[in-house]
């Protein structure tokens, strides 16, 4: 049974691993502005142009 | 076309038999595009700007949203505007980091509202080669632009930022109190990581006690409860600091707030845990201890970021520009506006902001105080006479000798009066005459006669359980429902408002609200809209080719009425010569040989014939509309007049109606009476409506009504409304740009919501029908929790059980019933 003492540490870590994961990431500002990464992810690639853009 | 002694308001534009476009960049209207590249546009402004995005291949700018972009204002004051970024002192105050070769800076755009403006601003390295990079914080409006300051200035990188159609603004405010708000938002979301995660892992470790499997597990639990002991301490010294510190502050007012009791709750439970760990007589309370501290922050959390982008105790210092111009030596100096001294000569520009009481020196001066009396006609100083801080110069360049330095000033003083009745951050957990708290000390007091009770009943029946049902009722009798209840509601019903155009600021405020007893509206600006004039032309016929002229006559005058006028006429292009603008008086231009003026009656010399020939002739739509005329002279004949009012907003009827029901209501002005009749249309009958009211006189009435023992909303707008807005028990600031100044205020509503005024102040009174609501739930479940306390039958897992139910329970019947009355049509 005593390997179930090992398991919950692994868990315990593991969990951790992304408790520091969080705050790290808040640290780094991403909890600063959530509206901006949602448009910012249209802009990767780039759309085909439209019928609207006429620079060719 | 002819126009015929009638009126040209903008709804009879349909006569016209051109095409009207949307602007390709903006989006505006147009009757004369200018043709670029087949797309139409407004504005050379909006082409140029096309051009640049074409040239630098952005024009996926275009791709994102519809006619994405600003009208471009192409204004001359633009050259000098930004000269305050080539002063080095204030440009280090400015700039957030900076090195040989690079700077960092912010810039505040209130103009970005979508996905387009992100990307273009994100890629303005792509159109000047000086800037490195830009990354934009879209909520609060900020761009932050890396730039080698070798190749471009920081001066103009605000240049292309305006030509873009994104000028940035920047206060005073900027520079005295820079915005240290997030670290303590980031506390709070590093203690809630903390709190979450120990919670969900002690959950999970305390399963074997829930299922009663403790006894398989050879002894080994009193490791499982190791580990909970040492997740819970970050949570009870960590993450639950902030009620410890609130709960202090209570109690050193001697002040029994609600933090009180969930401290007590937390320490008895961790207390009480320890004990069991220690003598193995139980698994402890770990899971309902740091859930309790999760969820808790959890609720404070989400009300905070609903209000992150607003901030509403806002002071003088973010009305004023950062620094004037002084005149020394012969040439303008920038100085800052804090190093300005009585004494100075400064010279203000067409289009500024005056920053300090001063005599004026050399100059026309037409300055606009609208902002800090509320009359909207501007108003036209003469040498030597006293201009006040606050007002806007309207035409051309003035020099004005500074008497007072900045913080001396009329506006300022005005300002800080009477700040002392409001203490504007004080959360609801701890205003003491709140009503939760009132029900937070009946609860407090209930839980402990109840647990004495309780004792005493088990002291004769088994004086062995004493200890275990005492600690057990204070446990599951947490308040934390209540406290929950509150901030969930509030929270839901402040963020449905906001989608609505009304900010406000927080709970307390909301509350204030509901219990107010008399409604004063401001009139300028608040009742009237003063950026979209109405216009109408009452005289002689005017052809097309009049239409023509006077429209490009009246585009080289600066003066708000002329400009207001080209725009409405919005004709071709034709050629004027000798242009002669008359400061405060009008314009003047040579068309064809023929001599046109406009302008005031007194401009264009209207004899005594025609004073009776047009004089009595009105416009025929003076329904909701106030303003000013400016006449038009064609050679020797006086054509007519052109009537330029601000107008009422629509539907105001209805909302004042509602509110007669359930207020007393007052309107006051600091206009003079000519528009008696019009607003008299706009009101209910038997609404007051007080003319050439001073602000201080403002504030006074309410003031008067408060010592009347009335509970006062204020709406207004403007520095003017700005001590009454202060003295009221609630106040609304009306805004056309939520972004841009209001003053310090309990709510920031956009103009078009007013209307919807009535609706929203219903809204707020259901929050508290749904606290009480929330209430009977919270009571529900202690009567449940305490029986199984007083029993002696409380354990860990019905505690575990109890415990999350009551909050998610509360959480969803908080949001569902909240947000009822946004989902239904009442309100949209």
């Amino acid at each position: 049974m005593k390997v179930i003492l090992f398991l919950m540490a692994c868990s315990i870590l593991v969990a951790g691993g992304f408790l520091v994961a969080y705050l790290w990431s808040v640290k780094s500002g991403q909890y600063n502005d959530l509206e901006a990464d949602s448009f910012r992810i249209l802009h990767d690639s780039k759309p085909k142009s439209t019928q609207k853009t006429t620079n060719n | 076309m002819d126009i015929k002694n009638s009126s040209v308001a903008s709804s009879s534009k349909s006569a016209n038999s051109q095409m009207v476009v949307d602007c390709f960049h903006c989006g505006v209207k147009t009757k004369n595009p200018i043709q670029f590249a087949n797309h139409s546009f407004c504005c050379n402004g909006c082409k140029n700007v096309y051009s640049i995005l074409q040239q630098n291949d952005l024009c996926q700018y275009y791709d994102l949203n519809e006619n994405p972009g600003n009208t471009i204002d192409t204004n001359e004051a633009l050259k000098y505007k930004f000269n305050f970024l080539e002063d080095e002192k204030l440009l280090s105050e400015l700039m957030s980091f900076k090195n040989d070769e690079i700077s960092k800076l912010n810039f505040y755009l209130p103009q970005i509202h979508c996905s387009s403006c992100l990307y273009l601003l994100e890629n303005l390295h792509q159109i000047h080669k000086g800037v490195v990079a830009a990354q934009l914080q879209f909520t609060q409006k900020e761009l932050s632009v890396t730039f080698k300051h070798k190749e471009i200035s920081a001066k103009d990188v605000a240049i292309l930022l305006s030509n873009l159609g994104y000028e940035p603004y920047f206060s005073l405010g900027d520079l005295l109190n820079k915005k240290q708000v997030k670290p303590s938002n980031n506390k709070r979301l590093y203690r809630l990581g903390v709190a979450g995660f120990a919670f969900s892992n002690i959950m999970l470790l305390s399963f074997p006690e829930y299922f009663d499997w403790g006894k398989d597990l050879d002894g080994l639990s009193i490791y499982f409860q190791w580990f909970n002991l040492i997740l819970a301490l970050p949570v009870v010294l960590y993450s639950a600091q902030e009620f410890y510190s609130l709960a202090w502050g209570g109690l050193k007012k001697r002040f029994l707030n609600i933090d009180l009791p969930i401290v007590l709750a937390l320490f008895i439970t961790f207390g009480r845990s320890l004990y069991e760990m220690f003598t193995h007589s139980g698994p402890g309370y770990f899971d309902s201890l740091t859930g309790i501290v999760f969820f808790m922050l959890l609720g404070r959390y989400l009300q905070d970021k609903t209000y992150e982008s607003l901030s509403f105790s806002r002071d003088y210092t973010s009305y004023f520009p950062l620094s004037a111009h002084v005149w020394k030596e012969g040439k303008e100096k920038e100085v800052m506006l804090n190093d300005i001294q009585a004494g100075d000569e400064l010279v203000i520009h067409d289009q500024e902001i005056i920053p300090t009481d001063g005599q004026l020196a050399d100059g026309t001066a037409v300055i606009d105080y609208s902002f800090v009396t509320g009359e909207a006609r501007p108003i036209q100083v003469k040498q030597g006479e006293w201009v006040y801080a606050g007002g806007r110069q309207l035409e051309g360049s003035i020099r004005v000798l500074a008497q007072k330095s900045v913080s001396q000033g009329y506006l300022v003083s005005l300002w800080n009066q009477s700040n002392e009745n409001k203490e504007y951050d004080v959360p609801v957990e701890s205003d003491e005459n709140h009503y939760i708290h009132i029900a937070s000390q009946w609860f407090t007091v209930a839980l402990f006669t109840i647990a004495i009770a309780g004792s005493i009943y088990w002291a004769i029946a088994d004086a062995t359980k004493i200890w275990h049902v005492l600690t057990s009722v204070l446990i599951v009798a947490c308040p934390c429902a209540l406290l929950l209840s509150v901030t969930f509601t509030n929270g839901h019903i402040l963020s449905a408002l906001a989608r609505k155009g009304l900010f406000v600021k927080n709970a307390k405020s909301l509350e204030r609200w509901r219990n107010v007893t008399v409604g004063v509206f401001d009139k300028t600006g608040t009742l009237t809209e003063m950026h979209r004039p109405e216009i109408e032309y009452v005289g002689k016929e005017l052809t097309a080719d009049h239409l023509d002229v006077i429209a490009a006559v009246s585009k080289q005058s600066i003066h708000p009425y002329a400009r207001a006028i080209s725009k409405f006429l919005d004709r071709p292009q034709v050629a004027i010569e000798n242009v002669r603008n008359i400061t405060g008086k009008g314009v003047s231009a040579i068309y064809d040989g023929m001599l046109i003026n406009m302008g005031s009656r007194d401009f264009v010399g209207l004899s005594s014939l025609e004073v009776s020939q047009f004089g009595a002739l009105h416009a025929t739509n003076t329904d909701l509309l106030v303003g000013g005329e400016v006449w038009i002279k064609w050679g020797s004949v006086v054509f007519g007049k052109f009537i330029v009012k601000s107008r009422y907003r629509n539907n105001l009827k209805p909302m004042f109606e509602k509110f007669r029901t359930k207020l007393s209501l007052a309107v006051i002005s600091g206009d003079n009476d000519t528009e008696k009749a019009i607003i008299e249309k706009v009101l209910p009958s038997k609404v007051p409506v007080v003319f050439n009211v001073k602000p201080i006189e403002k504030q006074r009435y309410v003031q008067d009504l408060q010592v009347n023992g009335q509970k006062v909303m204020m709406v207004g707008d403007g520095l003017n409304d700005a001590g009454a807005l202060n003295q009221a028990d609630f106040s609304i600031s009306i805004t056309e740009n939520v972004g841009l100044f209001s003053p310090g205020c309990d709510a920031i509503m956009l103009g078009d919501s007013l209307p919807k005024l009535f609706d929203y102040w219903r809204l707020a009174h259901r929050a508290r029908k749904i606290i009480w609501w929330s209430f009977a739930i919270s009571i529900a479940y202690n009567i449940v929790g305490l029986s199984f306390a007083l029993s002696g039958q409380l354990n860990p897992l019905i505690a575990a059980i109890l415990m999350p139910v009551s909050s998610i329970t509360i959480v969803t019947f908080t949001y569902l019933t909240s947000n009822w009355g946004y989902w239904k049509k009442e309100i949209r």
